[in-house]
């Protein structure tokens, strides 16, 4: 095991707890990514427990770098609050996990235990979701969903235009605006309309057809 | 002998995988297809949205693999941007309109 955290404390109380098992040794640590990124090659530890947010850097790049070069190393990452950018990231990177800091002890060792068996730590919730996603994107292109209301609005919104001017053009209220801004966002699993924007103008750029509308 | 280490998306690019119905497709369409969801990368969303996004690009560079016998190792422990990266730059060699397409994405 290798253990990354700018926390003193914090490494010791994770050695502590993880050396009081018979399989498990921890044979090194680093308080920086620069020091994980020297000390890992070197060591090979099955799994690499890393710390997200750090000093110089962060877990996720550390992630990355370790699972390019060396395979035979897992990555469980130690997050103090569940972030979605931060899980995306972690995923993305090539982490075989993310567990929040306040995991109770035992189930980090479970989850430890089941990382070096070399199985993934998928959480069922999030799994869920994406598979349905990727089932409503295979489908159906998202747009497919808006009614002729909504694609309008998502026109303009790639237009640049604000609740108020759309609602200007469109002879409607903000309110009314507003609201069907938030139902196309949802139908298109998107948060914010600058995501949406961005959609509008790669999908229009695609030359879909009963998409961009002049 | 350790047992090989998997990530997360590894795990969940198999899933995808097992439930895709698109191994029918021919290569033209898998092109345009990968093509498509290349562009689709970069729409931002929740982790599950852009996760979503990833496995599907992911699971069209497999097919497109798995249809010109191309290697890759996108299942593999080191699934992610990396290994797409090397399948892209494999895919791109063999199909012109690909790699072209990969270049202006």
């Amino acid at each position: 095991m290798f253990l990354l955290d700018d926390h003193e404390v914090v490494r010791e109380g994770l050695r502590h707890l993880l050396e009081a098992e018979d399989d498990m040794a921890v044979i090194g640590e680093a308080a920086t990514a620069t020091e994980a990124l020297a000390r890992i090659p070197e060591l090979k530890p099955r799994v690499a427990v890393l710390d997200v947010r750090l000093p110089d850097g962060n877990g996720v790049e550390v992630c990355r770098e370790v699972r390019s070069r060396h395979h035979d190393t897992a990555c469980l990452m130690l997050t103090s609050f569940s972030d979605d950018e931060a899980v995306f990231d972690a995923i993305m990177a090539g982490a075989s996990g993310y567990v929040l800091k306040e995991v109770r002890g035992s189930d980090l060792v479970t989850d430890i235990r089941k990382v070096a068996a070399g199985h993934s730590l998928l959480d069922p919730d999030l799994t869920s979701r994406v598979m349905a996603r990727m089932r409503t994107q295979k489908s159906e292109d998202h747009t497919d969903q808006l009614t002729p209301q909504e694609q309008r609005i998502l026109d303009l919104i790639a237009e640049g235009l604000t609740n108020r001017q759309i609602a200007e053009n469109m002879y409607l209220s903000e309110k009314t605006v507003k609201n069907y801004v938030s139902n196309l966002l949802a139908k298109l699993g998107m948060s914010r309309r600058t995501e949406a924007a961005v959609y509008a103008v790669r999908h229009a750029s695609k030359g879909r057809d009963g998409f961009h509308h002049e | 002998m350790p047992s090989p280490t998997v990530s997360v998306y590894s795990e969940m690019l198999k899933l995808a995988l097992d439930t895709d119905e698109q191994a029918a497709s021919e290569v033209p369409d898998l092109v345009n297809e990968a093509l498509s969801r290349r562009l689709d990368l970069d729409c931002g969303g929740d982790a599950a949205s852009r996760l979503a996004r990833a496995l599907a690009y992911d699971v069209t560079l497999v097919r497109l693999c798995e249809r010109l016998g191309i290697a890759h190792d996108l299942t593999g422990g080191t699934a992610g941007p990396s290994a797409r990266r090397q399948v892209e730059r494999k895919l791109a060699d063999r199909l012109p309109d690909l790699g072209a397409g990969l270049r202006q994405g």
